[in-house]
C-alpha cells in the first residue's frame, strides 16, 4: 500500500495521497529509485517509482557508511521498503530490501548513462502521477539496459512507448500531412529501394509521405527520414522488445533515429532532455561508443 | 525573527546563522544569546576566524583542495609520492584518507560527482586539470576514491573511459563490509564485491 506515502511532503507529488488513506503508522512500498538528493547531515531524500505513482521519501542516516539502508535504496534499484509514516515531512523509510541491484549500470558509463535518461523522460512527461504500465516499462527498460548488448537499442524501443504512456505517440503508419484541407493519410510501408525520402513532423505527430514531404519543404519543422528509419520506427513502436532485439541498427540509421527522436521528443517536451549530452562531450575519448 | 524588543545586530546574526546547514530559528538564537552573553572574546575570536577563512583560504593550483597557501602542504610535501593521484569528490573525503596516515601519494579533488539530471557534467567538475596533471607528469598510479554511491560510481566509470589513454594504472579503492556491522544487514551488491575481493589467509 503506498496511499498516503507523502501526505503533508512540501513535495507531494500526486493527488491520489489521501483516497482512502490507511492509516496504518507503517505502510509497505515496492519501487524503484529515480532519484536521489542530499538532506541534511546524512540523510536523502529518495524519489520512488511505484505502479501507484511517485513519492519522495525520506531515508535517514543513508550517507554514513554503516548504514543497514544504503545499499538498498541505490539509483535505478527496485526495492521494498518499509515506511513510517510523518506528519509535517516526509514519511521515512524504515526498512529497505533490494530485490534487483542492477550492478551493471552504476559502473558502466554508457548504461548508466542511459539509465539516466530513461528517468529523465520519466520525470518530465509526467508529473507525478504513474500507473503499473509505467512502472512495468520503466522496470523492463533497466533490466534490458543492463544486459543488451546494444543499450541503444534499448532506448529507440524505450522512447517510442513512453511516448504512447505519455500521450504523444508518434504516428509512423500513415501520412499526418494534410493537403488541400484534407488529411493526406496515405499509408506508409517504406521499402529499402525506395528513391524519395520520408519526412518526419513533430508538430503534425508523425511521418510524412514522400509526396507531402516535398510539399512541405522549407516550412515548419518538417525534416527528411530514410526509408529505413521509418521501417526501424514502425518495429519499434509495433514491437515488444524481444522481437527488435535480434536486429541490428546499420550505424548510420541508428545517427538518423537518434537525431529523429531528439527532436520528436524535444517538441512534445518544449526543451531538450539534457542527460544524453553526457555522452555527446565523449565523442573524442578513445574506444567511447559514439552514439548520441 | 523580526521583533522589536530584539536589536537589530542580534536579528541580523540570527538570521545569518539560520542560513546555516541544520541550523533552524531556534538553535540560531540560541547561538546568537550564547555569544551575546559569553565572554565577548568568543564571538571576536569567531568573527576573525570567519573573516580568516574567506581571506586567506583558496584553492590549491594543483590537486583543487582547500588551502592557505598555494601549493597546499601536501603538494609541496617532496617526501609524498607525487606519481600516486587519489582522486576523490570533496575535500572532507581527503581528510579521512589523511586520519588514517596510510596514504602517501597525493590528491585531485574533483569538488562533486556527475550527476547529468541534476545538470552536472564534466565540465563542472576538475576533470580537464586533473586531464593536464596526468598528460604533464610523471604519474605511474590513479586511485579513484569518488564515493561507494551510484553517482561516485558512475563519476568513475567516466574518469576510467576518460583517463584510460594517460595513466599507467587505474585503481579503485576496495569494497566491502564495513568494521562491526552486522552480516544479515548487508546489501546484496556489497556482499558480492566483499565475495569477489576474499584474502587468501
Amino acid at each position: 500500500m503506498i496511499r498516503g506515502a507523502t501526505r503533508g511532503s512540501p513535495y507531494a507529488a500526486e493527488p491520489w495521497y489521501n483516497l482512502g488513506v490507511s492509516k496504518a503508522r507503517l505502510y509497505r512500498v515496492e519501487g524503484i529509485v529515480l532519484r536521489r538528493r542530499d538532506h541534511g547531515e546524512a540523510d536523502r531524500v529518495i524519489t520512488l517509482l511505484t505502479p501507484e505513482g511517485r513519492v519522495e521519501l525520506l531515508a535517514r542516516g543513508v550517507r554514513k557508511i554503516r548504514s543497514r539502508k544504503a545499499g538498498h535504496l541505490e539509483l535505478f534499484c527496485r526495492t521494498t521498503l518499509l515506511v513510517r509514516r510523518a506528519k509535517s515531512s516526509w514519511d521515512n523509510i524504515s526498512q529497505a530490501e533490494a530485490t534487483t541491484v542492477r550492478a551493471g549500470l552504476q559502473e558502466d558509463f554508457t548504461r548508466g548513462t542511459y539509465a539516466r535518461y530513461v528517468v529523465e523522460l520519466v520525470l518530465r512527461f509526467f508529473a507525478g502521477d504513474a500507473d503499473a504500465a509505467l512502472f512495468t516499462l520503466v522496470d523492463t527498460t533497466l533490466e534490458l539496459l543492463e544486459e543488451a548488448d546494444d543499450p541503444q537499442r534499448v532506448i529507440r524501443w524505450y522512447e517510442q512507448h513512453l511516448l504512447i504512456l505519455a500521450g504523444f505517440r508518434p504516428e509512423w503508419g500513415a501520412c499526418v500531412a494534410e493537403r488541400e484541407g484534407k488529411p493526406c493519410g496515405a499509408p506508409l510501408r517504406p521499402r529499402p529501394d525506395d528513391r524519395r525520402p520520408y519526412g518526419v513532423a513533430p508538430e503534425r505527430g508523425g511521418a510524412l509521405c514522400p509526396d507531402c514531404f516535398v510539399a512541405r519543404q522549407g516550412e515548419g519543422t518538417a525534416g527528411q527520414l530514410s526509408p529505413s528509419a521509418l521501417s526501424w520506427l514502425q518495429a519499434l513502436q509495433r514491437q515488444d522488445y524481444e522481437s527488435v532485439a535480434g536486429l541490428t541498427f546499420p550505424a548510420q540509421t541508428a545517427a538518423e533515429l537518434t537525431h529523429v527522436m531528439a527532436r520528436y521528443i524535444s517538441y512534445h517536451l518544449e526543451r531538450r532532455p539534457v542527460v544524453l549530452r553526457a555522452l555527446r562531450g565523449n565523442r573524442q575519448i578513445r574506444g567511447m561508443r559514439n552514439e548520441e | 525573527m523580526s521583533n522589536a524588543a530584539i536589536p537589530p545586530a542580534v536579528t541580523q546574526l540570527i538570521e545569518t546563522l539560520s542560513e546555516l546547514p541544520g541550523i533552524g530559528p531556534k538553535t540560531a538564537s540560541r547561538l546568537a544569546f550564547y555569544l551575546l552573553r559569553g565572554k565577548s572574546e568568543l564571538a571576536l575570536r569567531l568573527a576573525d576566524a570567519l573573516h580568516k577563512l574567506v581571506e586567506n583560504t583558496r584553492f590549491c593550483s594543483i590537486c583543487y583542495n582547500i588551502t592557505e597557501q598555494d601549493p597546499c602542504p601536501i603538494c609541496a610535501d617532496p617526501a609524498r609520492d607525487h606519481g600516486l593521484i587519489c582522486v576523490v569528490e570533496e575535500p572532507l573525503a581527503l581528510l579521512s584518507l589523511e586520519r588514517t596516515e596510510q596514504y602517501h601519494g597525493v590528491y585531485h579533488v574533483l569538488h562533486g560527482s556527475l550527476s547529468p539530471l541534476e545538470g552536472i557534467f564534466a565540465e563542472d567538475l576538475r576533470v580537464k586539470e586533473l586531464e593536464a596533471r596526468l598528460r604533464a607528469g610523471d604519474v605511474h598510479e590513479v586511485l579513484l576514491a569518488t564515493n561507494p554511491t551510484s553517482e561516485g560510481d558512475y563519476t568513475a566509470a567516466y574518469l576510467i573511459t576518460r583517463l584510460k589513454p594517460f595513466a599507467a594504472r587505474l585503481t579503485r579503492l576496495g569494497r566491502g563490509l564495513p568494521v562491526g556491522g552486522d552480516l544479515e544487514y548487508a546489501d546484496a551488491a556489497t556482499l558480492t564485491r566483499a565475495l569477489e575481493a576474499r584474502q587468501e589467509l
